[in-house]
């Protein structure tokens, strides 16, 4: 009995590390999304153009790491409790449209800049930063990404480039529009945005 | 067309910088070894230590034994008989034909005393290779600036083109932007907006073509100074830090080690040690002096201890000698002269010991502030970028306003380029330190990215 009981403790204690291997770290999460899409930028056709394909593997790589939602609501601030649930899905679809189409545009310049990963800082209970820089011949740009972990595993909710949080920059301007606009005065100029975003893509 | 428009820039590229291709990375370190070693100056300092060398062992020489050898061999008359019998007319003595003479004689002298002439002369020759070691190590100095200069001139050149691409391809975008939202009669953005936006592309584009054509000129300055086909093996400008030395410690430094301040020391006392030679240049030279001489023809030998037979003798004598020169009034111009021309040497040493430690403050002052500059911009620069940022990560989103992001753009361009100017002055500030203090040599440099 005894040493039953030992042997079933031991393996309990051999399969704890495993299960917790299996759920991908902050690092892990970050660092293979940011490989995915490397690989994509580098394998594409034409390096200067991003085409549907492109956007579409990119997005797919993207969603399994970022909890839209939670940088939505946190960049809404205040205004989000002013909302309902329709309106915050819906504020949460444009802005994740928005972001994947605006940086897309940008990641079509990319040109064999490598990654650097640091540290992981923990700052709260279930919070963490991971540092990365992306350098070139000539620059260090770091960007940090803010993650908490959720029932699904460890997800994106804010990313600071070159110590310039998003979702604060984000905040302040969308409070600004919603003082003088509204809710749906805001939702207008991002939807116009998209359009526009989706037009010059063509 | 895109096609062709590779073929020509590809064409282009092979056209205009052919030496680019074949371009090797160095060190700063490096390229001053090779721009001194191939500098015509530094050849012609090497020159100039040869020559004062050569002084000296000439100086040496005068004191050392000297000697004169004539020979000669000429044809002659045969005489037979004597003089004596040619005189009295009953001589037998007649001439006979042609022969052949040999003569030679050696003259050998030994200095045995100059009254300090030559102790002088000596001193002035050792002091004079001091010298002329000096200014080659200030020489060397100035083809070491000269390359410093080239490269971080290069660097300089190099940071600017990839800043102001970096500008330009934002603005670019921008322009695009804003076009496209005048044309679906946005209310986010103005005609003026696009009109700033192209104002400050014409501005950014200039600056590109000035850093290029800068960069092209760096690099042939480097290749000609150094001799090789070289570019910085940094990717970009970094600061130049030399030991954190006080300003106390640099003069000190400066007062060791400056060339200059070696090259009036020793001219001083090569000046002294002229007055004192030309002083003793009024006094006699003692020496011991050895005669030998021989000759041989086919005359008669003359045997007669009171007639010198040039054809037929061999002699030989030591004794001792002296030679003075009355000149008294011409020696004491000389020494008037040579006076004046240690006192000119005197007054110059009087004014390095002033004006040095001055130019010393000067450049560690102004490198110090320029520090101070670099960093405030560099902080100016960084809070530009991120203000950038900022403003284009809301228009982004369709909230932010396009003229912020040129206000930003405006913003992180002007503080980038002014933190690059004086970055690039504070680093040359530093290298004029270096040479002023007589340290400035490849070892001494250490250039790091930011």
């Amino acid at each position: 009995m005894r040493l039953r009981t030992l042997v079933a403790t031991a393996m309990i204690t051999c399969l704890l590390p495993l299960a917790a291997w299996a759920a991908p770290g902050p690092k892990e999460v970050i660092q293979g999304t940011v490989d995915t899409i490397i690989n994509i930028l580098k394998t594409r056709e034409n390096p200067d153009v991003l085409t549907a394909e492109n956007r579409q593997a990119i997005r797919k790589a993207v969603e399994g790491s970022f909890d839209f939602r939670e940088m939505a609501r946190r960049s809404l601030s205040k205004g989000w409790k002013k909302i309902n649930n329709a309106q915050r899905e819906a504020f949460t679809v444009v802005f994740r449209d928005l972001l994947e189409r605006s940086y897309g545009n940008r990641l079509a310049g990319f040109s064999g800049e490598t990654v650097e990963y640091g540290e992981v800082k923990v700052k709260k209970k279930n919070r963490v930063s991971v540092e990365t820089d992306i350098v070139d011949a000539k620059r260090r740009t770091p960007i940090h990404y803010s993650l908490h972990e959720t029932k699904d595993g460890w997800r994106v909710y804010n990313i600071a480039i070159e110590g310039v949080s998003l979702v604060s920059t984000y905040r302040s301007s969308f409070r600004k529009t919603m003082k003088k606009k509204g809710f749906d005065g805001l939702m207008k100029a991002m939807t116009d945005k998209l359009e526009r975003l989706k037009k010059e893509d063509g | 067309m895109k096609r062709l428009t590779w073929i020509l820039v590809l064409g282009a590229s092979l056209v205009i910088s052919p030496a680019a291709w074949a371009a090797e990375k160095a060190s700063l370190a490096q390229c001053i070894a090779w721009a001194v070693e191939r500098s015509p100056v530094t050849e012609e300092g090497n020159a100039d230590v040869a020559k004062a060398k050569g002084l000296l062992a000439e100086v040496r020489g005068h004191g050392l034994l000297q000697g004169e050898l004539f020979g000669m061999v000429a044809p002659t008359a045969r005489a037979k008989g004597s003089p004596t019998q040619a005189l009295t007319g009953f001589s037998s003595s007649r001439w006979t034909g042609v022969t052949d003479w040999e003569i030679g004689t050696l003259e050998v002298i030994q200095p045995l005393y100059t009254f300090g002439k030559l102790d002088a002369y000596g001193r002035a020759a050792t002091a004079g290779i001091e010298v002329a070691e000096a200014r080659r190590e200030s020489k060397r100095m100035s083809a070491a600036q000269m390359a410093t200069e080239a490269y971080q001139g290069y660097l300089l050149a190099d940071t600017a083109l990839y800043i102001t691409q970096d500008i330009d391809d934002i603005i670019t975008k921008a322009i695009r932007q804003t076009e496209n939202m005048l044309e679906d009669d946005s209310d986010e953005v103005l005609p003026t907006d696009l009109m700033k936006l192209k104002n400050a592309r014409g501005l950014v584009l200039k600056n590109q073509y000035e850093a290029k054509h800068g960069k092209q000129i760096a690099a042939s300055a480097l290749r000609v100074l150094t001799g090789h086909e070289v570019v910085p093996e940094e990717s970009q400008l970094g600061y130049i830090d030399l030991p954190a030395h006080s300003l106390e410690d640099w003069i000190s430094i400066a007062r060791s080690d400056r060339p200059e301040y070696r090259e009036a020391a020793q001219g001083l006392i090569a000046k002294q040690a002229l007055v004192e030679a030309k002083q003793a240049e009024a006094y006699p030279d003692i020496f011991m002096i050895g005669l030998l001489s021989a000759a041989h023809s086919g005359r008669d030998r003359i045997v007669d201890p009171f007639i010198r037979d040039d054809f037929n003798h061999f002699y030989g004598t030591i004794g001792i000698g002296m030679r003075w020169k009355f000149d008294l009034a011409l020696n004491d111009a000389k020494v008037a002269q040579a006076r004046a021309e240690k006192e000119a040497v005197a007054a110059k040493k009087r004014y390095a010991d002033e004006m040095i430690p001055l130019q010393v403050e000067k450049d560690y002052r102004e490198m110090m502030s320029l520090r101070m500059q670099t960093d405030a911009l560099n902080e100016a620069a960084r809070a530009g970028r991120q203000w950038l940022i900022s403003a284009a990560s809301t228009y982004d989103l369709g909230v932010g306003e396009a003229r912020e992001i040129f206000e930003a753009l405006a913003g992180y361009a002007a503080a980038e380029g002014g933190r690059l100017k004086a970055l690039h002055a504070h680093n040359l500030k530093a290298v004029e330190l270096l040479q002023h203090v007589g340290r400035l040599r490849a070892e001494m440099l250490a250039s790091k990215g930011e």
